[in-house]
């Protein structure tokens, strides 16, 4: 049984909307504010009446304060783009009792249910070094579509290749030209932990929502002696001594990684959200959705 | 200072690294599979400059062993001070001052310092043990006996001066075991620089213990080996001088020194010699018109044993060689003298008084009168050829007539009778003497008769001739020019003149030389320059030498005392209140032969052990760590074991 099948799994996401505040770019009408102005239900701004234009737009209250004559203009609403990308290299295996992938498939799932509730274009798709086999979700196919996706992941065929976040983003850029709300849900870990630089490029493009999934054993080191630690990804191993203060020192190095990743998001107008495995998903996506938002001026 | 005795136990180092390499091999590392190693590997590069520091602390039981091994090979090398020593001892303190003894070495010290140094430690750390002081060269001389206080000691060893003399270990040790009785066991302590050192050869016996102390690096010995000045003789005329000298390289290398010649205070040569290293010689002839006063070759030895840098050779301060005949007939001497190259000779005349010519100065006086011969030390000179000596002359005596004497072996290998022909001598009669030990250097007859002799005086210089002149065919050959001419030449050349001295051999003032003496009874001699030493002055304490003079007017030579060093000496009246100006200066010259085996020997102290070597004296003035160190390594062992089981130590506690 998938967790979306679960029970009061889908009743728990009812409650929560996703709103996105950037400016639409999707061909058919939806629910976002799109930068087109037409038939929509808000009023973007007042113009001067001009003979002939339909009187039923004329803002009157604004009409009889100014003496002047002003028409009001909508703008329109359209369908957003929606990409979600989850990383399916060997890292996000680790974490115990949910593992980094556990936790990634299900803030995509919510994402991607909260997204399709407004009538949005979802496009959900796993990635290694390279986007592949992205699907489209809508309303009806979710369930179908992540069975997919988490069915892809488990069956091994991304496993043992490594992360390469800066040449799958490269690919998704190439594949989805369209300017939409990108999450790329990960832990980051590739081998040269090269998103830092990629999130320049990145920001052109899309805005984007950074989520990295860490499992506690990626935050610190509990243990200390003799190690040699094997890449779940590349496979290289490395020999260490590790003392208290080896271990400090590798937190602290972590911890300087995520914030240097947050930074860098918040900088290029993304968002940036930490989710620990096993901390329950749920706060974290009321925390990407309320806390952290999504701001429009990430347009460009 | 620390000192390893057993510094060959070091070897025990190599334990260490191999303790850890097998601790790092047999190290069992966990297995860990992980998202990703970069932060990892940016913490092992990070801290790989002290992660051997770090893998040390965090191994506590490798780092407790390591350093047990290393306290352990420490101990093992027994380091220690030297200390000073409770046994009771019978030490002899050898100590070198010979010829190489007296090089400086790299720092400005001269290498007798150095030993004399060494020697003094050698007291001072063997507080309970007597102490004889022996200096030797050529000859050991006992300066300290054990009797005497350890201070007194110590101050004679600081008088110990070097010489120009060749060691001699044998007798020197020799001297050491004869101190001691049968069954005693000294310790002899030789401190030299082991130059002339031959091993087993210097005679150290096997009961014997010795322990050498060597002195400086030993490797620079070159110097000028001989100077001779001797008159160039062709045909019977005299074609100027020859000045002769040689210069030895002793080193092992090739060296190239700037050499040069002077002649009456003028610089008549200067040249660049060019030595092959081992005893190789380079020899430099020079020639000279007329009889020069003084001669000096030196040589610019910077970096070599710089006490044979310079040798001077000078005449007797007057051009003209003087000598006198005293003879019934001496006409025969005069002719055979002024042909041989004697400048002015004084033949006695009947009516003058022998007296006279006894208060004249002479350089030769040729005696052919029975009564004068007798009379040899009233004379001002101390050079004579005595004709027919009379009846106990020097211990000779008369043993009956010989008659019709010739000689068998034409050719005699003695300077003075270089080139002189007796092949068809023929002696009418003579009184056949006998002689004793006074004579050297005799020549015989074929029937054993002494013909000519030359008497070995310290005060003299005397040729005899034991047969009348007259009553043989000698004055009629080529011969008797010729027998004149080698003594002059001899004279001439050679110390016999009187003001040429040596270092290290007897040596004669003349009259000449004493004359601004003459109311002087005590002369003080001071070494001013020449020898070893940046300035020329010994570094080194360098007595003052005295001599008294015999009352009034010296009457012929005086022996000077024995000057062991070259170089300037200065004359001073040391009878005179106040310190006087200088009354004159001469040369004191190397030995005018000498074998100076000064080959630089590398010694090893193996080689050097002849006799039951070093150890067992070593440990006596060794005051060892050796015990702490190995308790500590014990100590550390046991914490290390303790740290290895506390847990275990803790539960059993937790259980009682």
């Amino acid at each position: 049984m998938y967790f979306f099948e679960g029970p009061g799994f889908i009743q728990s996401l009812d409650s929560l909307k996703l709103v996105m505040k950037n400016q639409a770019r999707g061909i058919r009408f939806g629910e976002s504010r799109s930068k087109f102005f037409g038939s929509g239900l808000e009023v973007s701004h007042l113009k001067n009446y001009s003979t002939g234009e339909d009187v039923k737009f004329i803002d009157w209250n604004a009409s009889f304060r100014l003496n002047r004559t002003f028409i009001k203009v909508f703008s329109e609403t359209r369908e957003n783009n929606v990409y979600i990308l989850i990383d399916s290299s060997a890292s996000m295996d680790f974490g115990e009792p949910e593992t980094k992938r556990d936790l990634a498939v299900k803030l995509a799932y919510c994402i991607a249910y909260l997204a399709s509730a407004g009538s949005n274009k979802i496009y959900a798709a796993n990635f290694c070094d390279s986007v592949k086999n992205a699907v489209e979700i809508t309303k009806t196919n979710i369930n179908a579509r992540f069975k997919e996706i988490i069915g892809r992941a488990a069956s091994g065929a991304l496993q043992n290749r490594p992360t390469r976040l800066s040449a799958a983003l490269n690919s998704f850029m190439a594949n989805f030209k369209r300017r939409g709300l990108l999450f790329v849900i990960s832990d980051f870990f590739d081998g040269g932990l090269s998103i830092a630089d990629s999130v320049a490029k990145l920001a052109i493009a899309q805005n984007f929502c950074l989520i990295q999934t860490l499992s506690g054993d990626d935050m610190s080191i509990s243990d200390t002696g003799e190690f040699k630690y094997e890449d779940s990804e590349t496979l290289e191993t490395v020999e260490i001594s590790l003392t208290p203060e080896a271990a400090a020192e590798y937190s602290s190095r972590v911890s300087a990684f995520c914030a240097a990743l947050m930074a860098k998001a918040l900088k290029y107008g993304g968002s940036y959200k930490m989710a620990r495995a096993g901390g329950g998903h749920m706060q974290i996506l009321k925390e990407i959705l309320l806390k952290t938002g999504f701001s429009g001026s990430g347009q460009r | 200072m620390i000192e390893f005795q057993m510094i060959s136990n070091a070897v025990f180092f190599g334990a260490v690294p191999v303790l850890a390499a097998l601790y790092m091999l047999k190290l069992n590392r966990r297995n860990k599979k992980i998202p990703s190693v970069y932060f990892i590997k940016d913490l092992v590069s990070d801290n790989k400059g002290s992660s051997l520091f770090k893998r040390l602390t965090s191994n506590m039981l490798l780092f407790l062993e390591i350093l047990f091994l290393i306290i352990l090979a420490l101990a093992l090398m027994n380091p220690g001070r030297a200390g000073q020593s409770l046994l009771r001892k019978k030490m002899i303190l050898l100590v070198d001052n010979s010829i190489t003894m007296s090089s400086i070495e790299a720092g400005g010290v001269l290498r007798l310092s150095q030993a004399i140094k060494s020697a003094e430690a050698a007291v001072y750390d063997n507080p309970n043990s007597s102490v004889s002081v022996i200096e030797f060269s050529a000859a050991p001389k006992l300066i300290a006996n054990s009797e005497i206080s350890r201070s007194e000691a110590v101050a004679r060893i600081r008088t110990i001066a070097p010489t120009h003399l060749t060691p001699d270990y044998k007798t020197a040790v020799a001297l050491a075991e004869g101190l001691c009785g049968e069954d005693e066991a000294p310790e002899i302590h030789i401190f030299s620089d082991f130059c002339s050192w031959r091993g087993s050869g210097a005679g150290v016996s096997k009961k014997t213990s010795v322990v050498f102390h060597k002195a400086g690096e030993a490797e620079r010995n070159i110097g000028v080996c001989t100077l001779e000045v001797s008159q160039d003789v062709e045909g019977g005329g005299s074609a100027g001088y020859n000045i002769f000298f040689t210069v030895k390289n002793y080193c092992d290398y090739e060296v190239s020194i700037p050499a040069s010649v002077f002649i009456d205070a003028t610089r008549v040569s200067s040249s660049v010699l060019t030595i092959a290293g081992g005893g190789a010689e380079s020899k430099i002839l020079k020639k000279y018109g007329s009889m020069p006063e003084e001669v000096s070759v030196e040589i610019i030895a910077s970096d070599v044993l710089d006490v044979d840098d310079k040798r001077v050779w000078s005449s007797s301060g007057h051009k003209n060689f003087r000598a006198l005949v005293l003879s019934g007939s001496p006409y025969f001497y005069k002719a055979a003298l002024e042909a041989a190259g004697a400048d002015t000779v004084d033949a006695s005349e009947a009516n003058i008084p022998k007296a006279l010519y006894r208060q004249r100065e002479y350089d030769l006086a040729v005696i052919d009168d029975t009564g004068e011969a007798a009379l040899l030390d009233k004379y001002k000179c101390r050079s004579f050829i005595v004709f027919d000596p009379p009846e106990g002359f020097f211990g000779a005596f008369s043993s009956g007539p010989e008659l019709g004497v010739t000689v068998r072996t034409p050719e005699f290998p003695y300077a003075y009778m270089r080139a002189v022909d007796l092949n068809d001598i023929y002696i009418h009669q003579m009184q056949k003497a006998a002689l004793n030990h006074n004579f050297g250097q005799i020549v015989y007859s074929s029937s054993a008769a002494p013909l000519f002799a030359v008497v070995n005086s310290q005060v003299f210089d005397i040729f005899a001739v034991f047969f009348d002149p007259r009553a043989s065919n000698f004055p009629l050959k080529i011969s008797f020019p010729i027998f004149f001419s080698n003594i002059i030449n001899i004279i001439k050349s050679k110390k016999i003149t009187g003001d040429i001295f040596f270092a290290g051999g007897l040596n004669y003032f003349g009259p000449a030389r004493l004359k601004p003496a003459e109311s002087v009874t005590k002369l003080r001699f001071l070494r001013v320059s020449g020898g070893p030493g940046p300035t020329g002055a010994l570094p080194s304490a360098a007595p003052s030498v005295y001599l008294d003079l015999p009352a009034g007017a010296a009457a012929g030579p005086i022996e000077a005392p024995q000057f062991l060093l070259t170089g300037l000496y200065r004359a001073f009246d040391a009878s005179a209140a106040k310190a006087a100006d200088p009354l004159f200066d001469f040369f004191v010259n190397p030995p005018p032969v000498r074998t100076l085996s000064v080959k630089p020997v590398r010694v090893s102290f193996q080689a050097m052990s002849g006799g039951k070597a070093a150890p067992a004296s070593f440990e006596s003035s060794h005051v060892s760590y050796a015990a702490p160190l190995i308790l500590l390594a014990v100590l550390i062992l046991l914490l290390d074991w303790v740290y290895q089981n506390h847990r275990t130590f803790y539960k059993k506690e937790a259980g009682l």
